[in-house]
């Protein structure tokens, strides 16, 4: 029995700022961030409102499994158009926490998308390893590899200022 | 988790905050697409229906119920029956390639002159082809009537995806039917995603700047991009035309063209 689009909108209401912070941190962009988390809400929609089929066992796990699938599909169809060009300077009106989020911001510009999208998934997220392979399609190994390339990057760029942070 | 994993987790936490998204609109916005999406789907389903019916019925006109060739030399027959009663199975869009399938390229330069060709550009810009041979990417802006149609194509499955630590790639990777309504998959087992107009997006874009998008993904092994803007560059310049300058239908016969090939 599919289910209903009051139930959609309300789960959509409430999983919405955490789909934000999610695309955000991903993308580095507030607007590519919205662009992420209404695209993510449509397919959860349209797969929501399915007549045949079992409906969504677990639609927060989906609805993050299809943000992260959706973040990576673009990189990979954008990578090949997209010309590097100079950082344009990201709106700040909507974060408060401004040191943490520049330093943090600066950090993750040096991921690749892939090493990105598994930092928020498995420590924003709190999603497993197995999990974070079955959402990005990589092996569980590569999130392995991948979660300690990140971090030793973000160690690098960020330095001591990583204590800091976390002190402040 | 550790207590480097909490600070990681903490910091991700701390930066993020603050973000107050409008959540009214983000919702809005989300089910307004998802609303697109299912009545295409519902479109789509309904054309391929239709398409079926029709090929049947114009199979049911062509092929002969009987008359001066069932006289033929019964061989001859049995032999043209046995064909058609086993046709090679349809290619499944979600096996990968092996990379002797892949079809080689043209040279770079034959690629850009077939570029101007096809679509008739005023000029064709060569702005990234990969010489390391790993993916093979090529990259190219055209000007069609001033504004800018970018053509790209890579191996999506090639050697460094799987040495990365990912799973070889399908031509299905590059989007999903039951979810995205412009996702189909060709009679050759391509699979091809549409993208009808939208803003080109990103931080102080114009909602002026708008853009086209198609991506297919070869049978085997070429992704092939191709988005057509109604502006003279994607993020910056200035608009030249109400729509982008290609029709989808346009930019689908640019991708499914064989001219890449060699």
């Amino acid at each position: 029995m599919p289910r209903t689009s009051e139930e959609f909108e309300e789960f959509a209401v409430a999983r919405t700022p955490q789909l934000y912070r999610a695309a955000w941190l991903m993308c580095g962009d507030a607007h590519r961030a919205e662009d992420l988390v209404q695209d993510t809400l449509a397919k959860v929609y349209v797969r929501w409102h399915r007549r045949l089929g079992a409906p969504i066992e677990h639609p927060v796990a989906y609805a993050h499994t299809t943000l992260a699938r959706t973040y990576i599909s673009a990189q990979r169809r954008r990578s090949n158009h997209e010309t590097p060009t100079e950082h344009l300077p990201e709106a700040s009106d909507d974060r408060g926490d401004a040191a943490t989020g520049l330093a943090l911001r600066a950090a993750l510009d040096e991921l690749a998308p892939m090493d990105r999208a598994v930092l928020v998934l498995r420590y924003l997220e709190d999603v497993s390893v197995a999990d974070t392979a079955h959402a990005l399609g990589v092996s569980p190994g590569a999130v392995r590899n991948r979660t300690i390339r990140a971090l030793d990057r973000l160690r690098a760029v960020l330095g001591p200022s990583l204590r800091d942070l976390l002190e402040t | 988790m550790t207590q480097h994993d909490t600070g990681v987790t903490e910091l991700l936490r701390r930066a993020s905050d603050d973000l107050a998204p409008d959540v009214e609109r983000l919702v809005r916005g989300g089910i307004t697409r998802g609303r697109s999406r299912q009545r295409r789907a519902r479109i789509g389903t309904t054309v391929a229906s239709l398409a079926v019916i029709g090929v049947v019925g114009a199979l049911a006109a062509v092929v002969p119920q009987g008359g001066p060739d069932s006289t033929r030399d019964p061989g001859i027959a049995t032999e043209g029956a046995t064909a058609t009663k086993s046709p090679s199975p349809p290619p499944d869009p979600d096996r990968p390639p092996s990379a002797d399938a892949l079809r080689p390229l043209v040279t770079p330069i034959e690629m850009l002159a077939r570029i101007g060709g096809l679509t008739g550009a005023s000029a064709v810009q060569r702005i990234k082809v990969d010489q390391s041979g790993q993916d093979q990417a090529r990259l190219y802006y055209a000007t069609v009537d001033e504004a800018q149609v970018s053509f790209s194509i890579r191996w999506y499955n090639n050697p460094l995806v799987v040495a990365d630590g990912g799973q070889p790639l399908a031509p299905s990777h590059i989007c999903e039917p039951e979810v995205e309504a412009d996702c189909t998959t060709l009679p050759d087992g391509s699979r091809l995603l549409r993208e009808e107009v939208r803003p080109s997006g990103g931080t102080g874009v114009p909602e002026s700047f708008l853009e086209r998008s198609l991506t297919l993904a070869t049978h085997d092994g070429w992704q092939i991009s191709v988005i057509a803007r109604n502006t003279t560059d994607e993020k910056q310049g200035e608009v030249v035309a109400d729509e982008p300058v290609l029709t989808m239908a346009e930019m689908q016969a640019l991708a499914t063209s064989t001219a890449w090939y060699a």
